[in-house]
């Protein structure tokens, strides 16, 4: 049963919050065993503030829904008290191998799936603590939250996105996004939503220098084209054109293999009400040739440095 | 000649409940013939290429000299802690990467304790190698086409064929990937499609009867209309570990059906 915690639950910021493992690499955190010289320093320092707003917001959760989990029947949602171990990227074996620990907030969890499913989407409840969390996910969250003090919320990439058309695709993360509202405001959290993608995707086919992954003069767009869309999608989301947005969406995804076609942003900003004031960009920059963009939304109330955390609240 | 067996298998946390489902045990019964053979074939390394691991940034080979412990697969995590330990030839990855960088395919090994071997591959040395023979694994390359996929494996047949241990190459995939998109019962499960269902039927009679021309064309017809897995790059990865580079000999199918409304199938060849 869902215990109310105050009067009525908000999300207080969104971020699209990128997960290349090179950052946490770069970063060189006692989790992670592979050691760097550093590198991507413009993402890193734009993580910097969002970790500042987030101590500045003290939330009660963030949630994130991250593409390296994708699921084939519904959405999925962590939901077990704790998830510890140490995750080795598949893909980036060689930077990642990362010993996380996790509380998750499991009856806002299972309440976001309740809700999926009084909103007819299929959606499933991941209870065992056994499971390996996807590096997605902790790159994100790491970025947000190096000290893991607060408790989180995972959530799986449905891929309807990619086993349907863009329009039944989106659609369903909208609808995703509109549950996990009703979660939020149902059981009373500050929530802070966290869309893991980059904008666009394509990116080199090699490692441009093997002995120091970190060698940031080979570092660039992988293309001028998809350079031009992220230019074009960041300006839009700064001014809050979020219809614009919308429109163009599929065929940003299309050109630029944008991987928010995976649907975090979708979710995260229907979630947020799709909203119409612009999103801060912290920062931009390349990793193996893909593009990324930190970026912020505060609702109105919750603007930095004007917040007040408000009474009844835990 | 060392390459003494190869097979096209499917696996999936299904297979964990037979009883459930009649077409389950029949997969798993293709897989124990397949076991079989390679015991009776004295078979002593499993090269096992699968389009559960991915490589994005050149080839991957797996060479973990501690490659053990528990798997839940992403989807069915209810029903599906897989324990695994395998037994990696370090040597056989380190040379099949070796070959692999100077046929122009950067490569790199990968011996790294926790990694995430992918749960169709470890079910299929569940199934086909109870015995714990030594084995390694090849990434799929995402970016690599069938032509290229097809290169890199005649590159390393040619590693494979020269060495004195009896291998067995096993390509894992499915063939469609058209899964039910809601909850269903097992006992229920079918493979989805009428498209599908035909290019099943279309890619049997092809391979059963060494009509390349038609599978080929099969192939290419129905890639993306049916969701094929990986565009079944592991047609070509099979075909590039024939000793010609192209198949010479109708397959043996032993089973197709379904894995939550994906296309499974085992085959020798």
């Amino acid at each position: 049963m869902t215990k109310i915690r105050s009067a009525k639950g908000e999300i207080v910021a969104g971020f699209l919050a990128p997960h290349p493992p090179h950052l946490v690499y770069a970063e060189n955190p006692a989790q992670n065993e592979p050691r760097s010289r550093g590198g991507w320093e413009s993402l890193r320092w734009a993580y910097e503030n969002c970790r500042k707003s987030i101590k500045e917001l003290k939330p009660d959760v963030i949630l994130v829904h991250s593409l390296h989990w994708q699921t084939v029947v519904g959405h999925h949602v962590t939901a077990t008290p704790r998830l510890e171990g140490r995750s080795v990227d598949p893909i980036f074996p060689h930077l990642f191998r990362y010993a996380y620990g996790m509380d998750v907030d499991v009856e806002l969890a299972e309440t976001i799936v309740d809700e999926c499913k009084s909103a007819g989407l299929e959606s499933k409840p991941m209870r065992n603590p056994k499971f390996r969390v996807d590096y997605g996910t902790i790159v994100s969250l790491h970025m947000l939250n190096p000290d893991w003090d607060i408790p989180v919320v995972g959530i799986s990439a449905n891929n309807s996105p990619y086993f349907y058309d863009d329009k039944i695709g989106q659609d369903e993360m909208s609808r995703l996004g509109q549950a996990t509202a009703k979660a939020i405001a149902k059981t009373g959290r500050r929530a802070v939503l966290a869309a893991s993608n980059t904008l666009s995707h394509l990116h080199f086919p090699e490692e441009p220098n093997p002995q120091l992954p970190e060698d940031m003069s080979l570092e660039h767009i992988q293309s001028q084209g998809q350079y031009e869309w992220d230019v074009k999608i960041i300006n839009l989301l700064r001014a809050g054109k979020i219809d614009e947005f919308f429109d163009v969406m599929p065929q940003f995804c299309r050109e630029a293999f944008a991987e928010i076609k995976a649907g975090g942003l979708t979710w995260m900003l229907e979630a947020m009400g799709r909203p119409r004031y612009g999103a801060q960009l912290h920062g931009y920059g390349t990793v193996i040739g893909t593009g990324n963009a930190v970026m912020e939304w505060r609702p109105e109330g919750n603007q930095a440095s004007s917040h007040q955390v408000s009474g009844g609240q835990k | 000649m060392t390459v003494v067996a190869r097979a096209l298998v499917s696996t999936a946390p299904q297979l964990l409940q037979p009883e459930l489902n009649p077409a389950y045990q029949r997969l798993i019964n293709g897989l124990r013939v397949v076991e079989a053979d390679f015991k009776q074939r004295g078979v002593e390394r499993i090269v096992y290429w699968s389009t559960g691991w991915i490589s994005v940034l050149g080839q991957m080979f797996q060479s973990g000299g501690d490659l053990s412990g528990i798997h839940v697969d992403e989807n069915w995590h209810d029903s599906s802690d897989l324990p695994f330990e395998f037994n990696i030839d370090q040597k056989l990855a380190a040379d099949l990467c070796a070959v692999a960088e100077s046929a122009g395919f950067p490569g790199k090994c990968v011996d790294y304790r926790d990694f995430s071997v992918d749960t169709a591959t470890i079910l299929a040395d569940r199934f086909l190698n109870p015995s714990k023979i030594p084995v390694t694994m090849v990434a799929c390359n995402v970016y690599c086409d069938s032509e290229k996929t097809k290169s890199l494996a005649g590159e390393l047949f040619k590693v494979l064929d020269a060495r004195k241990e009896k291998i067995a190459i096993v390509a894992v995939s499915l063939l469609s990937t058209s899964y039910h998109t809601s909850t269903i019962n097992l006992s229920d499960d079918a493979i989805r499609g009428d498209a599908e269902n035909a290019f099943v039927a279309d890619f049997i009679r092809a391979v059963s009867t060494g009509d390349w021309k038609g599978l080929g064309e099969t192939v290419a017809r129905d890639a993306t209309k049916i969701r094929t897995d990986m565009g079944l790059k592991a047609v070509s990865w099979l075909e590039g570990t024939m000793p010609a580079g192209k198949f010479d000999q109708p397959w043996h199918v032993l089973v197709t059906g379904p894995l939550y409304g994906a296309s499974g199938i085992v085959a020798q060849l």
